[in-house]
């Protein structure tokens, strides 16, 4: 039995998240600790950007220039202008929207920290972390999308290098090029091409989290109502002490080359303008593969784990045990002929954790891990006791 | 000498509470105590706490993590609260709840714990003996 | 009841309330472009019970001091609004009073929920 509980390669790096959450707890308590709810904090954000989302869409217009309106200019610049200056509220709706993008980038790397920290993202939990990377990715690219939807020179400068990017990539990179402009340049179709990819990605999220979420025995998605209302707080504070102004409208004759950056979502274009296309690719590629491929490459030789085994002759097919399994790998299937119950409960390996919350739930000693079986237990309780007495 | 004789058992999470156990499984800190370590607490049956004060245990301390944190994810929650009896299996009728402690320690409280379990044990002193069964 | 409102805890809760309470006054005032001027139906609401020269009173007294401040950082920020439009500099303001409102509220939340032996279960005694 070699268990990585005291000697995993980021030790320290588990004691000081168990220490500055011991800090958390004794001041809000373990209930409303926000480390505690780490994966619902992106989760409640995206319900907010979905709704501030709705909103702006519905004064949205995503052209470069409308040509029934062509004597009064009407453009995604100027309808993002309308609703920051003249709709009530509107102002404050984009600048909702925006940081809780931002926010939810945040939340999302303190989620990925924590399961790296506390080592909770090997075996059993591949799928979580490897869906989870792409999720996150999404999220990045879909807020990148948002920058160019204001079409302000930012947005242009944005979209050229996005697409001189993947005009680099080979065999498939003017195909790229032509799917995100769609068309060779950039036209009206091409803002309501990034209109498509902002939307429809993000309901992309969902089926995403679907993925994220399998496997997992009551996900925790909601965090308590008090951290939801400082969660919501902090976003709009954000939005009184940094409200969001649009930069120049983006002219088509011009080259911006210099802007503002948003390093939560912009951060590969800080890395694209100091290094050669080949490079940034190179770099992402590389990286992503890299931060995938951690639960496996992370601890080189992972101990096996002892998953749980049924006493076939003991199983009653209660079913309680496959209540309480946090990874849900045990399936109740039908007991074999002959047997004086209905159900039998069986372990699928592959998801067990080897964490024996099964042996607890059950009241008949028929589940046992290999390593520890209850027997044992009470023998020891047995031994422990007489060793003084 | 009755006091030497009593030992309290104590059934922890070795993701909890880091608590020193000697090779014949007892906390030189803690005078009359044994420990007994599981991956999780989640895995501790209602039937073991039953057992060990069936045996003789003056006491039984259930410990596990920060409610909320549980490396298996929901270990800690399910074993409160089946020690509370909300959820199955159950804690027998019989059995004397005034012996039993549930502590949920994160990794550095081992202060918390000694300083806690010295007092429980105290606590236990002052209790009617258990019948003999 | 009375006796937990007169505990140390029902009084921090009773502060906290009547903090939300008085931060979201400052929304309404926000919303209403930082000025002490109150719609019509306010008006003759706070007149008919006696309270217009209260309320009135200190929105004017919030007017050169706060309103003032709050719109110099807003246009700092750079922050202008179409005046045609019913938009004004004051949805800034009545957002981060409801961040504030939030917050306390928050606190306040998380002051009754906590319970108080949290890492520590006695289980009881049946009878």
């Amino acid at each position: 039995m070699q268990k990585i509980v005291d000697n995993h390669p980021l030790k320290a790096f588990n004691s000081l998240t168990l220490m500055l959450e011991n800090i958390t707890n004794k001041v809000m308590t373990s209930k409303y600790n926000p480390f505690y709810y780490h994966g619902a904090l992106p989760q409640y954000y995206l319900w907010v950007l979905y709704l501030s989302g709705l909103l702006l869409f519905a004064y949205y217009i995503p052209t470069i220039d409308n040509a029934y309106f062509s004597k009064n200019l009407v453009n995604a610049w100027t309808s993002v202008d309308y609703i920051t200056k003249s709709l009530p509220f509107g102002g404050v709706i984009r600048g909702i929207h925006r940081y809780a993008g931002d926010a939810m980038v945040i939340t999302i790397f303190l989620h990925a920290i924590r399961v790296w920290f506390t080592d909770r993202y090997r075996q059993y939990r591949w799928l979580q972390w490897v869906s989870g990377i792409i999720l996150a990715i999404f999220v990045l690219f879909i807020g990148q999308t948002g920058y160019y939807l204001v079409w302000d020179e930012r947005s242009l400068l944005l979209t050229r290098m996005t697409a001189g990017a993947f005009e680099a990539i080979p065999f498939i990179g003017s195909g790229l090029k032509t799917w995100f402009l769609n068309g060779d340049q950039i036209t009206n179709l091409t803002l309501s091409n990034f209109l498509f990819i902002h939307i429809g990605l993000s309901f992309f999220l969902l089926f995403g989290l679907w993925v994220h979420y399998l496997r997992m025995t009551r996900p925790v998605m909601t965090p308590p109502p008090a951290v939801n209302y400082i969660l919501t707080a902090f976003v709009l504070i954000c939005v009184f002490l940094f409200p969001i102004n649009s930069g120049q409208m983006a002219d088509l004759n011009t080259q911006p080359n210099a802007f503002e950056i948003d390093w939560f979502f912009l951060f590969p274009y800080a890395l694209l303008s100091q290094m050669p296309v080949g490079a940034y690719w190179a770099v992402m590629v590389l990286g992503t593969v890299a931060i995938t491929a951690l639960p496996w490459i992370m601890i080189p030789k992972q101990p096996a784990i002892e998953t749980a085994e049924v006493v076939l002759n003991k199983c009653t097919g209660c079913s309680l045990c496959y209540k309480d399994c946090p990874y849900q790998a045990i399936e109740m299937v039908p007991a074999p002929a002959g047997s004086r119950f209905k159900l039998l409960a069986t372990v699928k390996d592959f998801r067990c954790s080897g964490c024996g919350v099964c042996v607890g739930a059950c009241a008949f000693d028929a589940i046992d891990l290999p390593d520890l079986p209850d027997a044992e237990v009470n023998a020891k309780i047995k031994a422990l006791l007489e060793a003084k007495g | 000498m009755s006091d030497a004789q009593k030992t309290v058992i104590t059934l922890i999470c070795e993701r909890a509470v880091e608590v020193n156990v000697d090779g014949g499984g007892a906390c030189p800190d803690v005078p009359g105590m044994k420990v007994i370590k599981f991956p999780c607490s989640g895995m501790i049956q209602p039937l073991m706490i039953e057992a060990a004060l069936k045996n003789g245990a003056e006491g039984v301390v259930v410990c596990g993590c920060q409610i909320g944190d549980c490396y298996y994810r929901e270990g800690n929650r399910m074993i409160r609260e089946r020690l509370l009896g909300d959820r199955p299996p159950t804690m027998k009728k019989g059995t004397d709840r005034r012996r039993i402690l549930a502590l949920w320690l994160a990794r550095p409280q081992k202060d918390r714990f000694i300083s806690e379990s010295k007092e429980f044990i105290a606590k236990l002193g002052s209790l009617p003996a258990p019948e003999a069964k | 009841m009375i006796k937990y409102i007169l505990s140390p805890k029902g009084i921090i809760l009773l502060a906290f309330a009547g903090a939300v309470i008085a931060v979201s006054v400052l929304m309404a005032w926000s919303e209403l472009g930082f000025s002490g001027t109150l719609p019509d139906w306010l008006t003759d609401l706070t007149t008919r019970i006696g309270l217009h020269g209260l309320i009135s009173e200190s929105f004017n007294n919030l007017k050169p001091g706060l309103g003032g401040d709050l719109t110099k950082f807003l246009e700092g920020k750079g922050v202008s609004v179409n005046p045609k439009s019913t938009a004004s500099l004051g949805d800034y303001g009545y957002i981060l009073f409801m961040g504030i409102a939030l917050v306390i509220a928050g606190i306040a939340i998380m002051i009754i929920g906590k319970e108080d032996a949290e890492e520590k279960t006695v289980i009881p005694v049946k009878k």
